[in-house]
């Protein structure tokens, strides 16, 4: 046997390989999953029973999660989720760096998370230790509603997602007839001041300044989440500024002695509204009431009917 | 060497030990002592022996390693350039490893394999050590030390503008991965990255612990050194390329953790003295120990989430130092 030591080592290595992409005897592929769903990383995220233990480190997910009638199977938040359903558990702090042994620990039986596919990274890890991830990126009004279907199907939710969906549509449907006919203003939606940045085509807030009877003046602009020049946005004329405050984001006032702010008519002339940060910046199941209130600050005295689905 | 050194050696080794059994002791998860041991020797919960096992096992050894190979190459540095203020990412060798981050990340590679982003910051540190070296190589045909820094600091300041250039042009969600992965961390541990990373440091600690005689001449003067008959250029490359690669590979697995080849090696120098033979072994060691246990406090103290184990590393790390530093001066 003089190839043995080489065969042994060979064994130990492919042990340590097969430690190591967690194939340790935890193959379900056999078993039938309760439901499957592509995730926006485009991989295939499988439950193998209905998930009782769920940790959504989003904080748009989590509040579909709620929507959904699925909050008591959070057993984490992150620092930015306060609603009184969930303030009790445990936080994994912002959500980036949660830690995986205490999500292993928790029998989690499904996260949703921003996909990273980093190779430091909490998804890759949780994944080779076969805990499904849901890798959520929602930047459109559409993805809102399939990221509310998707996870309808994981947590055995489906009619709630659907009617969920629905309730959304309607919605956003009753401020558009609201709004329709009327001059739309200029609308510089500030997401932050310095370097200002603003809301570029394809995310929901340029959708919902659609939405709600507006005209973006970056709707034209890179999309995402740009940084723009404030002598663009002077040259574009906005008629009205929305000021999302809540996280951290500058005040009206002080935005109105600064130097670049201070030059736009809008500015001037005190035509800036505030938005809360913690409501409009989730692409979430509120994006319904989101289009209401901007359609409201767009357009006073406007009235949106109730809307029935 | 004082006949003590041994002793000392000995002393740290065991403290390596304890920090090695703590850090795989605590944890977020909060398991009991008679829970750990019970996983493992491969029996108790499955839950319990993923946690060990595939978990706190292989991050211990990552920060050990990481941690020691950190403190040694950080000494390398400090004996070759003869200034206090060396540290491992002195070459450039941090800036190219992100740019290659970065860059495997914003191209989509990262979700192609997981191996791809370790790779690409391996090649990105590569290509930074290159342009170092052929820099210094062509001003002179001897390795001048203090070319050698000013290449290193302007290659780094180049391939830092290179990332905020590529960082203005990647979506959020790249931007979100590449600061995270900047930030440095030991948060995916896993095993290949221990057997990589263990593969290249035993090798490189025993070729720079066997130029420790070699050093301590240089660290005097290199024209001293050369008439006592030290092939001091030939020491010079083999250790700069060593330390180097030896930085590169573990910035790959576990991003940039500052501070450790900075202050780890000086502190030693401060407590027992500046003889390399003794110097490097227990800069290894040191350093093993003082990341061990701040990646124990970085996993812990705020449980459920985790802290960036740099940030730690300077909290702890600055006020021992300066108790170190006040009490014998450099």
């Amino acid at each position: 046997m003089v190839r043995s030591p080489r065969f042994f080592g060979l064994l130990l290595l492919a042990h340590a390989l097969c430690l190591a992409a967690g194939c340790t005897g935890r193959t379900d592929q056999e078993t039938p999953a309760f439901a499957t769903v592509i995730d926006d990383a485009g991989r295939e995220v499988r439950v193998a029973t209905e998930p009782a233990r769920v940790v959504s480190l989003i904080p748009a997910t989590t509040e579909m999660v709620l929507a959904l009638g699925a909050g008591d199977r959070l057993v984490a938040r992150t620092d930015y989720d306060r609603y009184p359903e969930i303030a009790h558990l445990p936080s994994v702090g912002q959500g980036l760096t949660p830690s995986i042994e205490w999500l292993i620990a928790q029998r989690a039986d499904l996260v949703i998370a921003w996909p990273d596919g980093q190779a430091r990274s909490v998804v890759g890890r949780l994944t080779e230790l076969g805990i499904p991830v849901y890798g959520a990126r929602i930047e459109t009004l559409d993805d809102v509603a399939s990221t509310i279907r998707r996870l309808g199907a994981l947590l055995g939710r489906r009619e709630a997602a659907d009617s969920l969906v629905a309730a959304i549509d309607a919605d956003l449907a009753a401020v558009r007839r609201a709004v329709a006919g009327r001059e739309r203003p200029r609308v510089f939606y500030v997401v932050g001041y310095d370097p200002a940045m603003t809301a570029g085509p394809s995310t929901f807030l340029d959708e919902l300044i659609d939405v709600a009877g507006g005209t973006n003046i970056f709707g034209d602009g890179p999309a995402g989440w740009p940084q723009v020049s404030l002598e663009e946005a002077i040259r574009r004329r906005p008629d009205i500024l929305l000021l999302p405050q809540g996280e951290g984001n500058v005040g009206p006032a002080r935005l109105g002695r600064m130097p670049g702010w201070r030059e736009l008519e809008a500015v001037r002339e005190g035509r800036i509204q505030i938005v809360d940060a913690n409501t409009a910046h989730r692409p979430g199941p509120n994006i319904g009431k989101v289009a209401r209130e901007l359609a409201r600050l767009l357009h006073p005295g406007l009235a949106v009917e109730e809307a029935t689905p | 060497m004082t006949r003590a050194a041994p002793v000392h050696l000995v002393v740290l080794a065991v403290a390596a030990a304890c920090a090695l059994v703590a850090s795989i002791a605590f944890g977020a998860a909060g398991l009991r002592p008679a829970e750990v041991v019970a996983a493992l020797l491969g029996t108790g919960d499955e839950t319990a022996r993923t946690i060990v096992l595939q978990l706190r096992l292989p991050r211990a050894a990552l920060a050990a390693l990481v941690g020691g190979g950190l403190a040694l190459s950080g000494a390398i540095f400090q004996a070759l350039l003869r200034n206090p203020l060396a540290e491992p990412y002195l070459l450039g060798v941090s800036g190219g490893a992100a740019v290659g981050a970065v860059t495997a990340t914003a191209l989509g590679w990262a979700a192609l394999s997981p191996a791809a982003v370790p790779v690409a910051a391996f090649v990105g540190a590569l290509v930074a050590i290159v342009l170092v070296f052929r820099i210094a190589a062509v001003v002179g045909r001897s390795l001048d030390t203090r070319v050698l820094i000013l290449a290193g600091v302007v290659v780094g300041a180049f391939f830092n503008a290179v990332i905020l250039l590529l960082l203005t042009f990647v979506d959020v969600e790249t931007f979100r991965s590449a600061v995270f992965w900047m930030m440095g961390g030991l948060g995916a541990a896993s095993w290949p990255a221990v057997l990589v990373l263990g593969g290249y440091l035993v090798p490189a600690a025993i070729v720079l612990l066997a130029l420790a005689r070699p050093l301590n001449l240089i660290a005097i003067g290199e024209e001293t050194a050369l008439y006592l008959g030290t092939r001091v250029e030939r020491v010079k490359w083999v250790a700069f390329l060593v330390a180097s690669l030896l930085v590169s590979t573990s910035v790959a697995f576990s991003g940039v953790i500052g501070f450790i080849g900075l202050i780890v090696p000086h502190a030693v120098r401060l407590v027992w003295g500046a003889d390399h033979r003794f110097l490097l072994p227990a800069s290894i060691l040191a350093g093993a120990i003082f990341l061990l246990a701040t990646d124990t406090v970085a996993r812990t103290i705020a449980a459920p989430a985790e802290l960036p184990v740099g940030v730690v590393t300077a909290l702890i790390g600055v006020p021992i130092f300066v108790v170190l530093l006040t009490r014998r001066p450099l």
